[in-house]
């Protein structure tokens, strides 16, 4: 038949499914290399980011430990995974992150350098003789001292405490720097304190600026040399004469070029021409640089590259005339927007990045990272395969007596019609049975010895269906912002009942219970499910202690519905792995929202709708197939995306919303309905 | 005016006319930036460059499609036109001294690979930085992406085309043995080993890259019968354009290989590649010694430090020579075992 021929140049289909590249983690395992590269998906990202976030954890309370302190103060950080190779990103992100907790650290510290020299750095005139203002010289003698503090730092964690990736990024960072474009003095001297005996010296530059480069070098070397014998008492004495002599060089320099005379404090500020030259004029005149809206100057004269900083370019700036000033702006303007990508957010793209990072590489990165504190959450459905973290907190227990008793009081219509269903689960008897193997095998720890799926199968002929199983219902409430109080009422007052319900002895029910929003937690901020009633996550074990709960209900943030379902469903698991003899409970989820869906995951194709109504089909035809009962609690009248999909759907108008005892019989009827249509499965 | 199905609806001429345009801005945007003297006069062009509209689509699109003026100010807007142009071409802006240099370039996303592939450079700033490795990050219209080179190997393809039909057919079969040969290129190469392979090529060491690449094809192939069908062209590729013989041979034993010995042939390419990693990191703890600094250097952090500039001569000792040769013997030995020994499969 002709139609059956494939169109696609002769190949079958089977050609393209079967060309898929595995993912070097298929065969090789994963690295932190992987934690952030771009080609895999998240679900390939996420294991190695742990393992980067524990590689830098390691580290940080290493550092932490040797300066006798036990929190950890910087997050890891991540920009470099968006500049270089994944590889050197990966080391480059724990030896900034190690560096960068030490510094922290070390700024509490006695002893360190800037502490340590104080009395030099006010009265820095009082060991160096120079016609330099006193100001300037201060300014000179502070700057020295934070260039050879971070240098110091280095030497301690690389030396030390043994930490090769400090050294590592010092190698990496250093092939960020373009040495041709210095143009301070400040960044001319901290790259040679730093980078001095890797880094070759600039050859394209001026060639008064490869001579101060050199010097520098000269000067430096023997310094560096005492720094890596020394131990860490020594240290600090070779850093304190490096840091008098180094002023004293720098101050010199300034003299012996006849700068800082009788100019006053502003002395070693000021510039030799303030205007554009025009052509016919000064065709070599002063060079502009333009950067992020800064006008920078470059000179062939050492003089004026010594005295340029912030402030003088400023003052540069100003001197200009009206019209100047705005050509320049808006060149200054054009020229960054052009070479951008959205500059504005995180996502700056790699010439922003790029900008931040090796304007000063020891400082924090604009990105970092948020390990700890969530759950992941990995999913497949509708063909894409995801995952994210959910982070986890147990709501506040409330001691406000008088609105708890009004809850109960107004849930308890509904509880006693509750009381009366009786949820049905095939019951599951546990008995000892005889395996294949001639051994015993206590039905009940099956499942911890991860038996074979032969034995499993033996194992189900223990069931009997009945109806007097135990169940699972599991409550999960929207409390996103977009609910008004009155929602919020209602969900307090419907938790509350079904809590109730759940303390009867007749029923056989293990409850489990949440609300889900976004919030912050411990500094990271996601997608948060607060547990009402769950014994692995709350304190409080006791169903009473949840009503407590449920008075701490608030809404908040916004909701991601697929998430939450998905976390608060994979504590339904780990419930089930831990008491086996739920393991052939029907699940009841009750999900209670004012049925506005958010979209949950970025990367797949699907709008909020498609994407919870996707997860809703998957969890009921592949993970939990005819076990799980849906019934969707709608606090707006109206149509929703899972209209059809779940197996009930109650609304709640906004009249009966202001006092839901009074439509207790509906309610009751609607969970007798669910009831009624599970035993009816169970039948089957 | 531009409706929804617009780029049906524009002729490939018209489309062609408005690249063109933006090529040839480019290229007075790059020469002004190449005689840049900072001064008025300079400063002004400059700015009236990056500035001036893009007219040829006007009339084709509605204005009320771009959020501001198309010009090189609004990278954006420009990339929007140029989707308009070709859904497959994209931009990526670097710096160079604080100013923006371009790369245009088409791409092909093929869902089932890893990397997306560079098939063709329509224009690049003289001063682009590395555009020449084998991966490069760049924009798309996905985010950052790490792309896989095809570009160099691309003048060589007309050659092995056996009929000449007409330019725009011909520009089409480039394209699409192209993206046949990086499909086998995307399991030989790894984005890993690029930064070890450059300084083994700089340190002439024989064998690791070939050895690398033939491990790595073997180890990442899902099903082997899949490398049995492909196209005349790419034997052709890898037996004359390719750097080196082995990829072809190798191929070619494929035809002849049963399902066991596929098998033993990954299990080995797994201890192989093991092997040659514990070599390689032996080698790159050696000292070397270069003008360029004072003193020595451990190997590694010369890597670190040059690994996106051109690396510095340095000398080689006995002892790195000794290493070298131990490493070039066992890579070679690797080349034996994949390429040679199971030419009788029984």
């Amino acid at each position: 038949m002709e139609i059956l021929k494939s169109t696609y140049r002769g190949y079958s289909h089977s050609y393209h499914s079967s060309k898929y590249k595995k993912n070097k983690s298929d065969w090789n395992g994963s690295t932190p290399a992987d934690a952030f590269r771009p080609n895999l998906s998240s679900s390939y990202q996420l294991p190695p980011r742990k393992k980067l976030w524990d590689i830098c954890h390691n580290m940080q309370s290493k550092v932490a430990k040797y300066f006798q302190q036990q929190e950890i103060k910087v997050k890891p950080q991540v920009a470099h995974f968006y500049l270089l190779p994944p590889v050197l990103a990966a080391l480059s992100s724990v030896g900034l992150t190690t560096f960068l907790e030490a510094k922290e650290h070390a700024r509490t510290q006695k002893g360190l350098l800037e502490v340590y020299s104080a009395s030099f750095i006010a009265e820095p005139q009082s060991q160096i003789i120079s016609d330099l203002p006193v100001a300037a010289l201060q300014k000179l003698a502070k700057m020295v001292a934070k260039i050879i503090d971070n240098r110091m730092i280095i030497q301690i964690v690389h030396k030390t405490l043994g930490i090769e990736y400090v050294e590592m990024y010092r190698a990496i960072s250093s092939s960020m720097i373009d040495l041709n474009s210095l143009y301070s003095l400040e960044q001319c001297v901290t790259l040679n304190i730093i980078y001095g005996d890797i880094l070759p010296p600039p050859d394209q530059h001026s060639t008064s600026i490869t001579q101060l480069w050199k010097g520098l070098s000269q000067f430096n070397q023997p310094y560096i040399e005492r720094f890596t014998t020394q131990d860490d008492y020594g240290l600090l004495e070779v850093a304190s004469a490096w840091h008098v002599e180094l002023t004293r060089k720098l101050a010199s320099y300034f003299v012996s070029h006849g700068r800082g005379k009788a100019e006053g404090e502003e002395a070693n500020l000021t510039i030799v021409d303030a205007s554009i030259p025009d052509d016919q004029t000064s065709p070599d005149g002063p060079r502009i640089c333009i950067n992020n809206s800064d006008v920078k100057w470059h000179e062939h004269d050492p003089e004026s590259f010594l005295a340029i900083d912030q402030e003088s370019i400023k003052g540069l700036y100003n001197a200009l005339d009206e019209e100047s000033q705005k050509f320049i702006k808006d060149l200054a303007d054009s020229v960054q927007q052009a070479s951008g990508d959205g500059l504005s957010n995180i996502n700056a793209g790699y010439n922003g990045l790029l900008d931040e990072v090796s304007k000063d590489p020891w400082a924090r990165t604009p990105i970092e990272g948020t390990p700890g504190g969530g759950t992941e959450v990995d999913l497949t459905f509708g063909g894409h395969q995801m995952a994210d973290m959910v982070y986890d907190q147990a709501l506040d227990l409330s001691y406000d007596f008088a609105s708890i008793k009004k809850i109960k009081e107004r849930a308890l219509p509904i509880t006693r019609q509750l009381k009366r269903i009786l949820y049905v689960s095939p019951s599951f008897e546990a008995e000892q049975i005889l395996a294949s193997s001639g051994a015993n095998f206590s039905a009940a720890s099956l499942p911890v010895y991860q038996v074979s799926e032969n034995l499993f199968s033996q194992n189900k002929d223990l069931l009997t269906f009945g109806n007097q199983g135990e169940s699972i219902v599991v409550l999960a409430a929207d409390t996103s912002g977009s609910n008004s109080q009155d929602q919020i009422d209602c969900i307090k007052i419907l938790s509350a009942s079904w809590i109730g319900a759940a303390k009867s002895k007749k029923n056989r029910i293990e409850f489990l219970g949440a609300t889900y929003d976004s919030g912050s937690i411990g500094g990271h901020h996601g997608t948060m499910v607060r547990w009402i009633y769950n014994e692995r996550v709350n304190e409080s074990r006791t169903l009473d202690h949840a009503l407590h709960r449920v008075d701490s209900i608030v809404s908040n943030g916004g909701n991601s519905d697929v998430k939450s379902w998905a976390r608060i469903l994979q504590e339904v698991d780990s419930l089930i792995q831990v008491k086996p003899r739920l393991r052939k409970a029907h699940i009841y989820l009750i999900l209670i929202s004012d049925v506005m869906f958010n979209k949950s995951f970025s990367t797949t194709p699907f709008s909020a709708a498609a994407e919870v109504q996707e997860y809703i089909k998957s969890i009921k035809k592949k993970t939990y197939k005819d076990r799980i009962h849906l019934t969707l609690v709608s606090l707006r009248a109206g149509q929703s995306a899972l209209d059809g999909l779940v197996d009930l759907k109650m609304t709640i108008t906004n009249n009966e919303m202001k006092n839901p005892g009074q439509s207790a019989q509906e309610i009751s009827a609607f969970v007798s309905r669910a009831i009624k249509q599970q035993r009816a499965k169970l039948k089957t | 005016m531009r409706d929804y199905y617009s780029y049906y609806s524009i002729s490939p001429e018209a489309r062609e006319k408005w690249l063109s345009e933006i090529i040839d801005r480019l290229k007075v945007y790059d020469d002004c930036l190449n005689g840049l003297k900072y001064t008025r006069r300079h400063l002004k062009n400059l700015h009236e460059i990056i500035n001036a509209p893009f007219h040829h689509w006007e009339g084709s699109i509605s204005p009320e499609y771009f959020k501001g003026p198309v010009n090189l100010r609004n990278p954006a807007n420009l990339r929007e036109l140029l989707s308009e142009i070709d859904y497959n071409l994209g931009l990526d802006i670097k710096r160079y001294k604080n100013f923006p240099v371009y790369f245009l370039f088409r791409y092909k996303k093929d869902s089932y690979l890893q990397h997306f592939v560079l098939l063709e450079e329509i224009y690049c700033s003289p001063q682009y930085p590395n555009n020449d490795h084998r991966f490069l990050r760049l924009r798309s219209d996905y985010g950052d992406r790490i792309f896989l080179n095809a570009i160099p190997y691309r003048d060589g393809i007309p050659h092995l085309l056996r009929r000449k039909k007409k330019k725009q057919k011909t520009r089409r079969r480039i394209d699409f043995s192209l993206n046949r040969i990086a499909e086998i290129l995307n399991l030989a190469w790894d984005e890993d080993f690029e930064l070890t392979r450059r300084i083994c090529a700089h340190l002439k060491i024989r064998h690791i890259t070939e050895a690398m690449e033939l491990t790595h094809l073997i180890l990442s192939v899902q099903e082997y019968s899949w490398l049995r069908e492909r196209p005349r062209i790419v034997n052709d590729f890898f037996e004359k354009n390719y750097e080196h013989p082995y990829l072809a041979i190798f191929l070619k034993q494929v035809e002849g290989m049963d399902g066991r010995s596929w098998t033993a042939r990954v299990d080995q390419a797994k201890k192989d590649y093991i092997k040659m990693k514990v070599a390689l990191s032996g080698l790159f703890k050696e000292e070397v010694i270069s003008d360029k600094y004072d003193g020595s250097m451990p190997l590694w952090k010369c890597l670190f430090v040059f690994h996106n500039k051109s690396m510095p001569e340095f000398e080689i000792n006995e002892e790195l020579q000794n290493k070298i040769t131990k490493l070039e013997a066992i890579a070679g030995k690797v080349l034996a075992g994949e390429v040679k020994s199971d030419s009788n499969p029984t």
